[in-house]
């Protein structure tokens, strides 16, 4: 699907997003202005707070921005408040650095000179300091600003929204089409941001220290009457948004019911049906978090009271959650998990779905054919000669690939973690032969690979376990039967069908979900 | 007697700034040490020496942008340290190189600046700022300029016309002109006598430049390695240098790029042969010829007044030696006065063509001659070398 298909017809999610990115950046860098400019006049003044401030700051600069983001996890949450707080740590450095630099690189003698006029300290910074510094301040705002929109679509990772929200959908899809149209906006927005910025590092250098500036007086002043105005524009522009958004906020209904998925298509299309029936149904507003994490994101997330709903897998919970040994009895695993769920973190597992999203290993059909492997008892003769490639989840899992082995009594010739649709590209590209994938996975119809039989019946069962926080079932009741009828619907061929629209046909998610509920009567058209 | 300090006596009048014992430290070395100066009012002082003696740190203590290590420094009898810095620092103006001038304000804000902080009126700083502008000598057009767009005399004029500008007492210059080129700086030094002239401000003025502290200065203020070498007036610095260094620095023969301070007293012939009225000629010309000048002065023996001079040609070729001095002595109608400087004596001689001069005092006694064989001799003197100097008095 190419860039300007996806553009056109999700035009409206498109610029949704865009207007986003620009609230969350906009914040972000105006906050980052407001603590950055004070305490790089502060170190300033402190010659001995220089070195740690900004050696600080470099370190800051220097972590991942993924680590940063798993540091941020537990303490700030989800959503828009970490992405914000992480976006400002990194938008610091150019910004103290340049506002330090720029009040130190004043003579001496000219502060010397406004001492000895009887300045206060204070007159001085306002009246000399700032405005000689706050040429080289900008430099530095327009460097934090471009990066903000950069950094800022990692936000999409713990669901803050934003373009990158297009950018890891694209990703884990492989719609090159979506990934585009989060990329592209990022890009222009980047760059229009910083020409806007540097209208304003042109416009509050003092005319008398710009290039040219004494021959061309008058060109220079009627160039700034029509960039003020530039700027006067967008200013109100983004103001609007951060109000509009402000107000949004405010006006929060409290009956807001948070819906968050995983970051992988079935949990997108989930995360919509679940969203959708209950939009439809019931009076709830519903608030999505579609695209959030991993796992230990999204129960973290509900754990914390940050959603209040996502669709889990019987086993997931059985083994990664609660840190039971993986066995495979259906019952039990869903028994037991709901049992100790209620008791241990006060959230309900409603009825399992009807489809059973287990892990399986998927080969290439030549490989297949070349070897003759059909189930997973062959690796223990070919296993060693295979290369795999798993999610990070899979290989952490004590029902993943540790216990794979150890049950089939085979070692893999290599394993690498390979996150999302990456691996079937790996696959495809022969960089790994062997692949973990979810039964229901359609990109395995897309790819047309073998999955190969669990004849040991090794993987413990992954019915899709729809989980809420016990509180909000208590006041909100009648969500129960709607997710019920919708997990009656869902069978593994459904899913999978589901699943191969949105891998193979590169539909939408949100589409796909919706006309499915319209389809069984579920909703009615929009 | 090397580091002996010329104890300098004022005329009288107040002392606006004093300096008691004050030495300051930078870590443990000692820069200034135990400096004792007093500033009359109205006057202009010169701090010079090389690099490195204090003389920049000794005009920062005056308004506190360096704090003292020990001493008092006074003004007008009230201690610095009992006004806060910024309150005193406003009293009192600041000139220093072009860097004084803030180059992101106009040239009207730069001026109005001390104004400001003054709380002054819009309309009573537009005024002020045109009568500066009217002072420095600068158009009004001015105003909307910024420093980078004007010459270095012109910024420097408009730093001197801001110092000026809320009219304060004492005005600190530092090395306000040492960037300009010369001729600029000339000019500027001459309007600084100008301003001063009228308008009597006390000004501490450090410079490395002895021709300029020369040229401006009441008082001069030579230092070396944190102490003070000599004070004197300029001309007294020139005639009677403390001892070697102050020498070397003016530089020798320096006197001679002031000849305003040569005067007539310094560089006439003295003890002139004298007779009285009724001297006897052949007497009086027996004693030129035992002389080697070819001049007797007549005077009156009782009141030593001047009345007239003899000179050999006169006596010369007399048809007879019967009469007495007063017969055919010559009494000359253009004489100099003791503090006729050089110049007004070379002007005298050309313009009224005189072999010589007569020098009187006050008591219309003369005290020497001056001649214009004696004028080369004088004149030749610094250009030649200066060990046959002793007898001359310069």
């Amino acid at each position: 699907m190419s860039i300007f298909t996806y553009m056109f017809t999700n035009w409206a999610q498109v610029w949704s997003l865009l207007l986003e990115h620009i609230q969350l950046t906009a914040l972000a860098v105006g906050i980052a202005i407001l603590i950055g400019v004070p305490i790089g006049i502060l170190i300033s003044y402190k010659r001995w707070l220089d070195k740690p401030v900004l050696s600080f700051a470099n370190l800051v600069q220097a972590i991942p921005s993924m680590a940063l983001l798993g540091f941020a996890i537990p303490i700030f949450g989800i959503g828009k408040l970490p992405a914000i707080i992480i976006v400002i740590l990194y938008s610091l450095l150019p910004i103290i650095k340049n506002t330090y630099t720029g009040i130190t690189q004043i003579s001496p003698q000219m502060i010397e000179a406004a001492m000895g006029i009887g300045m206060t300290r204070w007159q001085i910074l306002r009246k000399i300091q700032f405005p000689l510094t706050l040429p080289i301040l900008m430099a530095g705002v327009r460097i934090s600003a471009v990066t903000a929109v950069g950094l800022m679509t990692i936000a999409a990772f713990i669901g803050a929204g934003g373009l990158g929200y297009l950018v890891f959908s694209g990703i884990q899809t492989v719609n090159n089409g979506q990934i585009m149209a989060g990329a592209l906006p990022a890009c222009i927005l980047a760059l229009v941001l910083d020409w806007l910025l540097s209208l304003v590092e042109e416009l509050v250098t003092p005319i008398s220290l710009q290039p040219n500036a004494l021959k061309n007086r008058d060109t220079i002043k009627r160039k700034h009457k029509k960039q003020k105005a530039t700027l006067v524009i967008a200013t109100l522009l983004v103001l609007g948004l951060l109000f509009n958004s402000l107000l949004g906020e405010f006006n929060k209904n409290k009956n807001v019911f948070r819906v968050a998925s995983k970051q992988f298509t079935e949990q997108l299309i989930l995360g919509n049906l679940v969203a959708d029936v209950l939009e439809a149904k019931t009076d709830l507003k519903v608030e999505r978090h579609l695209n959030l994490g991993g796992t230990n994101v999204c129960f973290a997330a509900i754990d914390a009271n940050e959603i209040d709903m996502y669709v889990d897998y019987s086993g997931t919970l059985y083994t990664e959650v609660l840190d039971n040994p993986p066995i495979s009895d259906v019952d039990k695993v869903y028994d037991v998990s709901k049992k100790e769920l209620q008791k241990k973190y006060n959230l309900t597992a409603l009825k399992q779905m009807n489809f059973n999203n287990t892990y399986a290993m998927a080969i290439k059909q030549s490989l297949a054919n070349k070897y003759k492997i059909s189930k997973l008892s062959d690796l223990k003769v070919y296993g060693g000669m295979l290369r795999a490639g798993a999610t990070l989840e899979f290989l952490n899992r004590a029902d993943g690939m540790e216990g794979l082995e150890h049950a089939y009594n085979f070692k893999f010739k290599s394993t690498k973690g390979l996150d999302g649709a990456s691996r079937y590209v790996a696959q495809q590209s022969n960089d790994i032969d062997i692949i973990d994938a979810f039964a229901t996975d359609g990109l395995l119809k897309k790819f047309k690979l073998v999955v190969l039989k669990d004849d040991k019946h090794f993987f413990p069962p992954y019915y899709a376990v729809p989980l809420v926080r016990s509180e909000v079932l208590k006041k909100h009741p009648e969500i129960i039967k709607p997710i019920e009828q919708l997990g009656a619907l869902l069978d593994d061929e459904t899913m999978q069908n589901l699943n191969y629209q949105v891998d193979e046909l590169g539909k939408n998610p949100e589409t796909v979900a919706h006309n499915f509920l319209v389809k069984n009567g579920l909703i009615t058209q929009k | 007697m090397r580091y002996n300090i010329y104890i300098y006596c004022i005329e009288m009048g107040s002392f606006m700034i004093k300096f008691a014992n004050v030495t300051k430290k930078f870590k443990s070395k000692e820069v200034l040490h135990g400096i004792n100066l007093e500033i009359p009012e109205g006057k202009l002082i010169s701090i010079i020496g090389s690099s490195g003696c204090g003389k920049t740190t000794m005009l920062k203590m005056i308004n506190r942008l360096v704090p003292l290590t020990s001493g008092v420094i006074s003004i007008n009898g009230r201690n610095i340290l009992d006004t806060p810095p910024v309150e005193l620092r406003k009293q009192i103006g600041y000139v220093i190189q072009q860097t004084g001038l803030f180059p992101h304000l106009t040239i009207a804000e730069n001026i109005a600046l001390p104004m400001l902080l003054h709380k002054w009126s819009k309309e009573a700083i537009a005024a002020r700022t045109k009568e500066l502008l009217d002072m420095v000598g600068l158009p009004s057009d001015m105003l909307n300029r910024f420093p980078p767009e004007l010459s270095g005399g012109q910024q420097q004029r408009i730093g001197v016309a801001r110092a000026f500008s809320t009219n304060p007492d004492i005005i600190l210059m530092d090395e306000p002109f040492s960037a300009l080129d010369p001729i600029t700086r000339n000019n500027l030094q001459e309007e600084l006598n100008d301003l001063q002239k009228e308008l009597r401000k006390t000004i501490v003025f450090v410079t490395h430049d002895m021709d300029e502290a020369i040229k401006i200065s009441d008082t001069i203020c030579l230092m070396r390695n944190g102490a003070i070498e000599q004070l004197a007036t300029p001309e007294q610095l020139l005639k009677n240098p403390a001892n070697d260094f102050v020498e070397t620095f003016i530089g020798k023969n320096r006197i001679w790029s002031s000849p305003e301070f040569i005067k007539a007293k310094d560089i006439m012939i003295e003890n002139i042969p004298t007779c009285g009225p009724k001297t006897g000629l052949l007497s009086c010309l027996e004693k030129i010829r035992s002389e080697v000048l070819d001049y007797i002065l007549v005077r009156n023996r009782l009141t030593n007044e001047f009345l007239g001079v003899l000179t050999s040609g006169m006596l010369q070729d007399l048809p007879s030696y019967e009469g007495v001095a007063s017969d055919i002595m010559r009494q000359p109608v253009i004489t100099l006065s003791e503090q006729d400087s050089l110049v007004e004596i070379l002007q005298k001689i050309n313009e009224h063509n005189r072999p010589y001069l007569i020098v009187l005092d006050a008591n219309k006694v003369a005290t020497g001659i001056i001649t214009r064989k004696s004028l080369i001799a004088i004149l030749g003197k610094q250009y030649l070398s200066d060990d046959s100097d002793e007898g001359m008095v310069i």
